[in-house]
């Protein structure tokens, strides 16, 4: 469990975060959205205890992470995987995290079992891709066997085949009744992963969501086109729809699926011309949702 | 979850788990062991300049052997010892800054107080280990290789020297605080050890130059004066005789500002890390 609240962080006159607040619970994956320069890493790193925030606190487990004497084992967090000295070995470098959370060289070795940089342990991290700082990175996070789990941009730099290992790890590890955040500037790649999404735009929550509810409130019906309008707007109605008529013709119908408006037609024997569901892509909602928060755009607008 | 119990077992009690951790930072990187390999080299340096004396002394007439004034090995070795283990201190923190290491190290180990302090021990530890076995191997190895030959300053006995040594050692300990604080603060390697080494170097250079007392006075504080004065002998600009004689502090007193360094930048360390944001 993560509890943000009234959190804000001024880096001089710039505020970065204004006031946010929001929960993560356990057993989802919590996908955390916002564009660039939104706050998500400054929410992470003031979580995190990095950064210390200009009033407003984040608790994780209920306490100040700052305190923990031993956090490793309560909260996991990946925030930069280039964030480790190049000259250690993977190796080394998990059991230095280890050792000062009193965690055994056996999980240190399971971990790297489990993010597939076994074959590599003994080899400086210099070398690595950050692909593989990234695995790096998130073996680290397994390491204390932690409930709370924090992610920030954790596909980046990955492959395709790392992509799709860091979404099914994220899913067993909500599934195991993990808490599991998850940072993006990129919908795409949460509507895959996440349960639900908390969308930030300059410091501020937008909104806290799941990836249906999404959908759905950005859902503007499905075109219709028939020579027989009229009757059809007659069956659809009757049906529980709402139904709009365009300039040229068109209806615009909310309230049933394309398979529905089909059958309906086919029904009453009435030809379709073209059906087109004109819901929104998540990533269209996205974009409208942070419009008006969208700190670097590139000319031309 | 997996159990947790198993992994408990590990090490003693609670308090050594971060300076264990910090310990074994400081023997996984390779800039440790090329700062030590560099004071191994100084000695056995050391050892070639006794070598050389030793033959020089062979070589000489009976009137020059009167005449012959050299540096002692042990002493010869103390300035870069001192900046090997300041430039130690230095990396414990600038490296971390540098490669971003510092925001992994502080999110697992997130008590920064607790961080410094164990890192402060660890680093501590090894300088005055390697102050102290420096000094002394470069005097043993000296001993060994003049022998019975009679040159002045070689013959002293152990006893005699020892506090000497004892005290370049402990001024070793020092400056890898120094060094240590300068890194925490500065964030910096150049910086920070551009700082020490204006501190161990330029400024005593510079202090001597002053008007009397004033060499003297201020002299008597740094570093290089006070490891003379912590044995009981005078300030470099007292004994040079650019100074009265008189000024200067005793023994415990000089030994009380050496510490007194070590707190004042162990102290400008845990200001800035708790401070400010990683």
């Amino acid at each position: 469990m993560i509890e943000i609240m009234r959190l804000t962080k001024r880096y001089g006159e710039k505020t970065v975060l204004d006031e946010l607040s929001f929960q993560v619970k356990p057993g989802l994956v919590t996908g955390f959205l916002g564009p660039n320069g939104a706050g998500k890493s400054t929410t992470m790193r003031v979580l995190l205890g990095l950064d210390a925030p200009t009033s407003g606190q984040g608790l994780v487990n209920g306490r100040r992470y700052a305190t923990m004497r031993r956090p490793m084992r309560e909260v996991g967090a990946l925030l930069d995987a280039n964030a480790v000295h190049g000259g250690r070995s993977a190796l080394d470098h998990l059991r230095c995290l280890a050792r000062g959370n009193r965690i055994g060289l056996s999980r240190v070795t399971d971990v790297l079992e489990q993010v597939g940089l076994a074959g590599v342990a003994r080899r400086r991290v210099g070398g690595f891709s950050l692909g593989m700082r990234q695995r790096l990175g998130t073996a680290a996070a397994l390491l204390g066997d932690p409930g709370v789990l924090m992610f920030d941009e954790p596909v980046n730099g990955l492959d395709p085949e790392g992509v799709r290992w860091i979404r099914r790890l994220m899913r067993s590890l909500a599934a195991e009744g993990r808490t599991v955040l998850l940072s993006s500037h990129l919908m795409s790649e949460m509507e895959l992963t996440a349960d639900r999404l908390v969308i930030i735009g300059r410091g501020r929550l937008v909104t806290e969501t799941t990836v249906g509810e999404l959908a759905a409130r950005h859902d503007r019906g499905v075109l219709v086109r028939s020579p027989r309008a009229a009757e059809l707007t007659g069956v659809l109605e009757a049906a529980g729809a709402t139904v709009e008529t365009e300039p040229d013709g068109g209806l615009v119908v909310r309230g049933l699926d394309v398979a529905a408006i089909g059958d309906l037609a086919a029904g009453g024997g009435l030809a379709l011309h073209e059906v087109t569901p004109r819901s929104a892509s998540l990533e269209e909602a996205y974009m409208e949702l942070t419009a008006d928060s969208v700190e670097y755009r590139a000319g031309g607008r | 979850m997996t159990g947790l119990s198993r992994r408990e077992g590990s090490g003693g009690p609670a308090a050594v788990d971060v300076p264990a951790a910090e310990w074994l930072k400081l023997r996984t990187v390779r800039s440790t062991w090329y700062v030590l390999a560099a004071v191994a080299s100084f000695v056995v340096l050391s050892a070639v300049f006794t070598l050389y004396v030793g033959s020089l002394w062979d070589g000489l007439p009976p009137e020059g052997r009167l005449t012959l004034r050299t540096a002692r090995p042990e002493q010869i070795i103390l300035m870069p010892v001192q900046i090997c283990m300041a430039v130690l201190g230095v990396l414990s923190f600038t490296s971390e800054y540098a490669t971003g290491m510092a925001r992994t190290s502080f999110t697992v180990l997130p008590r920064r107080g607790v961080v410094l302090a164990a890192r402060a021990a660890v680093v501590a530890a090894v300088a005055f280990t390697v102050g102290q076995a420096s000094g002394f191997i470069a005097f043993f190895a000296s001993r060994l290789i003049i022998g019975a030959r009679p040159i002045p300053g070689f013959g002293t006995p152990l006893a005699q020297e020892f506090p000497k040594i004892f005290a370049g050692g402990l001024s070793v300990l020092v400056l890898a605080m120094v060094g240590l604080g300068a890194g925490a603060v500065l964030r910096s390697t150049a910086g920070a050890i551009t700082a020490v080494v204006v501190y161990l170097y330029v400024l005593p250079r510079f202090v001597l130059l002053l008007p009397d007392p004033w060499n003297a006075r201020i002299g008597s504080v740094l570093l290089e004066d006070l490891t003379v004065q912590a044995v009981g002998e005078p300030p470099l600009a007292v004994g040079l005789g650019d100074a009265a004689a008189g000024i200067g502090l005793s023994p415990p007193a000089a030994l009380a500002v050496m510490s007194l360094y070590v707190v004042v930048a162990l102290a400008a360390a845990a200001v800035a890390l708790t401070r400010r944001d990683v």
